[in-house]
């Protein structure tokens, strides 16, 4: 009944017209575009002076404007974007394109923007954040790697998995259940090195879009957030080559135009040196060892005439980590995607995405005789179908489908033929995930904005080999044999996505959301660390579908165009959370549904953001508090138990601050309550050695993280064909030796008493890199 | 698949990132008392050993503390009763007479303040335990010496395996188990790891080393794994556990029935 109301409920707003009298007005309609690339650019705002009417381009960045025949001043700004101002005089219906300039200089740029003040106010967005890349590169970085994904952990609601690392939890949701879209191409393990670094090269990502609630239903498939990274596409003017030269890795990125004007072509590689690092060591048992990573991203963009263009983009990159000749591991991503944009008029377009993903792990072993290899992989193939409408000036629609056939290798055990083991090729799992939304965007009046979408998701478990059962106690009770391809579960949900804003006056505004995400992929770890060996389960007719229910509601106003103030709530339940039974065992690859625990979820909290966006001195302070919990029968008693991310206080304050011309600086204080962690709650003798008994799960606590970084950019030359700049930074600048680890031992002098050893990594870590560009 | 050691890799990487270690203070909770019950019993004649005792707060001395007075009972499977008094060691409970034999189930029971505790094992046949000898290879801190243990699996999965070395007749504390599950029917030579990669631990020319083999069944296996991973946690960031007991009525500890066998050789 619920669901269809809802369906009701949107019908009407796609049926329904919206008219406008324009007896004496004249039409003026147009795109916003970004001269460099050609791209056409979303979001950006339009002021039209005279009027005080601001307008903002959509989703194919065409705007659309009734008005009185005159002469105009239009003010055109957008993210990373020189701002146009334009004086036009406009007398009948006509055509006008704006094209924006990329702010190369990145001085007297608005900061981070959920886009301009007015965008932030009306648009339905509610729990949306944006950061681009021009603003990640004024801000500190560990190891001089600067990383969109840390970056983002400074935003209210977003926290960082761990010290210096890259994974993040969104609103209580686990690291696993974020959607990670790498040019709109989902990504599995989006780290390297056991999460310390993101696999996104800061030299090809251009800006990053994180939705923490009030998803869009063309998204879906993850319960937490979807982080939307988009990279850079290539010059269609003029070859550049850019690179950037730092301690631990370099990168070099080049794009030229292949058709002048319309097409390109973009190539960016990263490679890490710590191996070479590691060579230089006289102690052979490190000198030996291999340790690297690589990333190559290309991008083509082919405009093949007015109406038709094609994008083809992939990226491969790969970790390898070696001990001397005994041990070795590897893992890595491959993504492939082909996207044909067609016109069929300015208002409708289709756009068609075929893509292909493969995630890798692989672990080797040598010990003399037995060499062994143990590889895990995922591969997706996938087609995503978009359409987007714009009906009139108020009201737009996306619809489309999105068909993803999965396959889930476990993990395959090669050995040698000198090796006394068995080779083990564990059951492919098979699945095919199919979703068809709609989602409406309109302005039904001047204060009130909705959003109304739904999404119907299909996940099919397709049979490979046998059908295992298993019982309360972790037993495999039945195995059925099947024939391969055989439909053996399908699970069918509705996903209903609903947002409102409403414009109190000029500056304030309330909105609220509703969604409902569903999560089909599963990652399935107990630790906190990522780490490649961390398993993906594809739902199956034992592990069923994780849900989520969020609602949030949130306050945001506009003070004098110079800060702006935001407060969010939410409220969001979870189903079906999965968890290791106690003594798991992790390896039982064909059965790990014996393994494994469900149960619900729950987390809320309250958001607030402050951001000063102009002047020299920028930056903003965000505060969360929290609360995440979860509750799974045979963990905890039964009883509802901290997760481990459970953090009450986040507080981030972030500060830049342009000295002169030449020179900028920045600094990010951090703080956060303790993660929760399990301690001993007594001791025991077994075995002639002294272990530790736990009771209640995650009842304690790490202790409390806080953590100040500085950064200082100096420009060194800026000429136009040339331009070089120079980069400091200096992580944890006071020292604060925060928790990475928390273990527990018994004290050597006094074996009565139980020690808790911290482990604290990076202490004073100054990075410096030099980057440049020639034009 | 428990030869790939995770810790391994988290030791890599602290060696190349800065890390430091310290001792903080925390404060812990106490929860209810339990008690703790470890039951051994094997082929050899007058083996069956069982300590009792309570767990103890975190800050209480560590030296075994037993519990006296419980009634300790071990049942074969065709329903023959052996009591098993207390030693002239407080908590200890032994019997002389008492032998296992292998492909026999038994149950444990123990009653103590008003509580009873059961637990069933079941003695596996003999794999025959072929060689114990020496082997060097490259380890994160260089070439070290290993002990590897050769023995060829029956045929059909489900057999277990732990490990006890002593060295120079010391019990080294490392708890090493494994199962059939990559080496099921093959001759297998398995390499013992030392308690941790440091100076200590290495072997000298000319010491003694002795391991005791025992063929375990899979419950005494999963509780003997899970206590492993308990303690192989440290600097995983995983959430630790208690580990998976086969007593039933709330306690912790395992009765594990099991076939031992040992051999010795003098390191070169």
């Amino acid at each position: 009944m619920k669901f269809a109301s809802i369906t009701l409920l949107i019908l009407t707003f796609t049926l329904k017209s919206f008219t406008t009298s324009a007896q004496t007005l004249v039409t003026l309609t147009g795109a916003v575009e970004n001269t460099k690339t050609a791209e056409v650019i979303t979001g950006a705002t339009i002021k039209i002076v005279e009027l005080k009417q601001t307008l903002a381009s959509d989703s194919l960045g065409n705007y659309k404007v009734n008005i009185k025949p005159g002469t105009y001043t239009f003010i055109v700004s957008a993210i990373s974007m020189s701002t146009l101002t334009k004086e036009l005089k406009i007398t009948n219906n006509q055509n006008v394109n704006f094209k924006l300039e990329e702010n190369t200089s990145t001085l007297n740029e608005i900061v981070i923007s959920s886009n301009q003040s007015q965008k932030v106010l009306t648009s339905t967005e509610v729990g949306v954040e944006r950061m681009s890349m021009s603003t990640v590169k004024k801000l500190p970085a560990i190891f001089g790697e600067r990383d969109i994904m840390k970056a983002i952990q400074l935003l209210p609601g977003i926290k960082s998995a761990g010290e210096g690392g890259s994974g993040l939890y969104v609103r209580g949701g686990g690291s696993d259940q974020n959607l990670i879209l790498m040019d709109e191409v989902p990504i599995y393990n989006a780290s390297h090195l056991m999460g310390f670094f993101s696999t996104f090269n800061p030299d090809a990502v251009k800006d990053i879009t994180v939705y923490k609630a009030g998803m869009p239903a063309q998204y879906g498939g993850h319960l937490s957030s979807v982080l939307d990274v988009k990279m850079h596409q290539g010059d269609v003017n003029k070859f550049t080559a850019a690179g950037d030269i730092g301690l631990i890795s370099s990168k070099l990125t080049l794009q030229s135009p292949i058709q002048n004007g319309k097409s390109s072509l973009l190539i960016s590689g990263r490679r890490t040196y710590v191996d070479a690092l590691l060579k230089l060591s006289p102690d052979k048992a490190i000198s030996q060892n291999t340790l690297y990573f690589y990333d190559l991203n290309a991008k083509f963009d082919f405009q093949i005439n007015d109406r038709n263009q094609l994008t083809l983009t992939s990226y491969t990159g790969s970790d390898k980590l070696g001990l001397s000749d005994m041990f070795g591991i590897s893992w890595g991503n491959t993504v492939a995607s082909a996207k044909l944009k067609h016109l069929f008029t300015s208002n409708f377009v289709s756009s068609t995405t075929a893509s292909f993903n493969n995630y890798k792990n692989k672990i080797e072993l040598n010990a003399k005789a037995n060499n062994l290899g143990f590889e895990s992989q995922i591969k997706d193939i996938a087609l995503k179908q978009d359409f987007y409408w714009s009906v009139n000036a108020n009201h737009n629609v996306k619809f489309g489908f999105n068909s993803i056939y999965h396959t889930v290798s476990p993990g395959d055990l090669t050995v040698s033929q000198t090796a006394n083991y068995n080779p083990i090729n564990y059951q492919k799992r098979n699945a095919i995930e199919n979703a068809a939304y709609v989602a409406n965007t309109i302005q039904v009046s001047d204060k009130l904005n909705v959003a109304a979408g739904l999404r119907l998701a299909g996940f099919g478990v397709l049979n490979n080999g046998n059908l295992i059962n298993v019982d309360e106690d972790g037993n495999i009770t039945n195995i059925k044999n099947l024939k391969n391809g055989q439909l053996v579960k399908a699970y069918i949900n509705l996903e209903p996505r609903l947002a409102f804003s409403y414009l109190l006056d000029a500056n304030n505004s309330l909105k609220a959301s509703y969604e409902r995400n569903v999560q089909n992929m599963h990652m399935i770890s107990n630790s906190t660390s990522s780490r490649p060996t961390d398993k993906w389960m594809a739902s199956s007719n034992l592990i069923k579908p994780e849900i989520a229910d969020q609602i949030s509601l949130g306050y945001y106003r506009n003070m004098d165009n110079k800060f702006d103030f935001s407060v969010e709530s939410y409220f969001k339940g979870m189903q079906n959370q999965i968890d290791y039974k106690d003594g798991a065992d992790l390896f039982n690859a064909d059965a790990i549904e014996s393994q494994l625990l469900y149960g619900k979820g729950r987390a809320y909290g309250i958001e607030f953001s402050l951001k000063k966006k102009t002047g020299d001195f920028t930056g903003w302070i965000s505060y969360t508090l929290s609360k995440t919990e979860r509750q799974i029968n045979g963990i905890n008693h039964g009883n509802w138990y901290n997760a481990r991310q459970d953090r009450t206080h986040d507080i981030a304050i972030v500060g830049m601050y342009e000295l002169n011309k030449k020179v900028n600086l920045s600094a990010t204080w951090t703080y956060y309550t303790g993660d929760a962690i399990t301690s001993p709650t007594g001791k025991y003798n077994l075995d002639g050695q002294s272990f530790f008994q736990y009771s209640e799960r995650n009842a304690d606590r790490m202790p409390n993280y806080h953590r100040l970084d500085l950064a200082a950019n100096v420009n060194l030359k800026r000429k136009k064909s040339f331009s070089s700049d120079l980069s400091f930074s200096l992580y944890n600048a006071y020292g604060r030796k925060n928790a990475y680890t928390i273990t527990f031992r018994e004290s050597a002098n006094d074996p009565s008493k139980t020690e808790a050893v911290k482990t604290s990594l990076f202490q004073f870590l100054p990075s410096i890199s030099y980057s440049f560009k020639f034009i | 698949m428990k030869t790939f050691k995770l810790p391994f890799l988290f030791a890599l990487l602290v060696m190349f990132f800065t890390s430091c270690e310290e001792v903080e203070t925390l404060e812990l909770k106490s929860a209810e008392e339990k008690y703790v019950i470890e039951a051994n019993l094997s082929n050899q004649l007058g083996s069956a050993t069982i300590a009792i005792a309570k767990t103890k707060n975190s800050t209480a001395p560590s030296a075994f503390n037993g519990a006296s007075g419980a009634v300790v009972t071990i049942t074969d499977q065709t329903g023959k009763i052996t009591r098993i008094a207390e030693s002239n060691t407080k908590g200890i409970y032994t019997d002389a007479t008492l032998k296992g034999m292998p492909e026999t189930s038994y149950t444990l029971k123990v009653e103590i303040d008003g509580q009873a505790f059961t637990a069933t094992s079941r003695m596996p046949s003999k794999t025959k335990l072929e060689s114990v000898n020496q082997i060097e290879v490259a380890a994160l801190d260089g070439k070290r010496k290993f002990t590897t243990v050769k023995f060829t699996d029956p045929t059909g999965k489900g057999n277990a395996y732990r490990f006890i070395e002593y060295r120079n007749g010391v019990y080294n504390k490392v708890i090493s188990v494994v199962n059939d599950e990559l080496f099921d029917g093959l001759s297998t030579s398995q390499v013992l790891r030392p308690k941790s990669f440091t100076e200590e631990t290495r072997y000298a020319i000319g010491d003694k080393i002795k391991v005791e083999f025992l063929n375990i069944d899979n419950p005494v296996f999963k509780y003997w794994y899970s206590i492993d991973k308990g303690l192989q946690s440290m600097g995983e960031n995983t959430t630790p556990i208690n580990p998976a007991s086969n007593i039933n009525g709330g306690a912790l500890g395992y009765f594990s029935a099991h076939f031992i066998q040992s051999m010795e050789y003098t390191v070169k």
